[in-house]
């Protein structure tokens, strides 16, 4: 397998197969970071291909740090705004606890446990969440989360602890955990 | 021998211990069954929050921009704004220009009664003026 930056390099110069190789590496977890940071699965494919549209036009200086963790920030950003951006007319979570039907999101978890598992960290406080989400689903380690949200290292670890605390707390009241 | 709380047990497992309390519950964890069995019992907790599967459509990939034409993001927005540039030299076109009309509102008082509660009672008008 090719490196994601030669990848990318090659993608640059035109070449699709490296593009479409890159793409299904990487899509999927990107999609679910920003799906669960936004809570909308539909503005986090927008928000995954705009990320991708980016990383294409980006100007590569050196091969520090990964692809992943590029693609992570851009997408990180775009979140960010957007959220901002949806929150000024609308709460999608406040909406979604009041009426207790699954959102699109939740339907695309098809396993029970999966589910309340989901639920119970999209519960947690936005900064909590965010970092976790950073954590558990797209597996950056703890110097790439700090680069990726410019939040100080000590600051994303003692989030990760309080976040993963809270889960299983909560996951122990609702029998998953014992 | 002391057990190490459930809060560093947490931590360890989670590598946000710094380097001599991580070797401290290392040690004690390679000769304690109960702590080990702990760590275990956590690490199985973790991988479990880390395996929500999420169903995901991978769509395909954003197309790679021509050379001789503009990058695909670039020509979209041009593309927005040709067509809002279009659309609105098309109203400007279909609607007859609009002349402003001034509406004002003031408060003249009918009478000067005021009440025993102190209140002054007000008639609002509209003064609407065309050019
Ligand atoms: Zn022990």
């Amino acid at each position: 397998m090719i490196d994601d930056w030669q990848c990318l390099e090659t993608a640059q110069g035109g070449d699709e197969k490296a593009w479409r190789d890159l793409f299904a590496r990487h899509y999927p977890s990107l999609v679910k970071m920003t799906s669960c940071i936004t809570g909308s699965i539909e503005t986090g494919h927008d928000l995954a291909q705009e990320s991708f549209v980016r990383l294409l036009r980006f100007r590569i200086r050196h091969h520090t740090g990964s692809v992943t963790s590029l693609l992570s920030t851009i997408a990180y950003r775009l979140a960010l705004k957007e959220k901002h951006r949806i929150s000024l007319y609308h709460r999608p979570d406040a909406a979604l606890i009041a009426d207790g039907s699954p959102s699109p999101l939740e339907l695309a978890i098809r396993n029970d446990t999966d589910r309340i598992i989901f639920r119970v960290m999209q519960s947690l406080s936005v900064e909590h969440r965010e970092i976790l989400t950073l954590r558990l689903m797209s597996g950056h380690s703890y110097e790439e989360i700090a680069r990726i949200t410019g939040i100080p290292i000590g600051t994303v670890k003692s989030r990760v602890f309080y976040a993963v605390k809270e889960c299983r707390q909560m996951l122990k009241e609702r029998g998953v955990f014992k | 021998m002391t057990h190490p709380d459930a809060d560093t047990l947490l931590k360890f497992a989670l590598k946000t211990l710094d380097q001599s309390e991580s070797s401290s519950v290392a040690e004690h964890l390679s000769v304690c069954e109960k702590c080990k069995d702990l760590q275990q019992k956590i690490l199985g907790e973790l991988a479990r929050l880390e395996e929500v599967e999420i169903h995901i459509d991978v769509p395909a990939p954003p197309g790679l921009p021509r050379r001789l034409r503009l990058p695909l993001a670039v020509s979209r927005w041009a593309a927005v704004l040709a067509i809002g540039f279009l659309l609105g030299y098309m109203t400007a076109q279909l609607s007859d220009p609009v002349r402003p009309v001034v509406v004002q509102q003031r408060l003249i008082p009918t009478r000067a009664e005021v009440s025993s509660s102190g209140f002054v009672s007000c008639q609002a008008i509209d003064v609407t003026t065309s050019p």
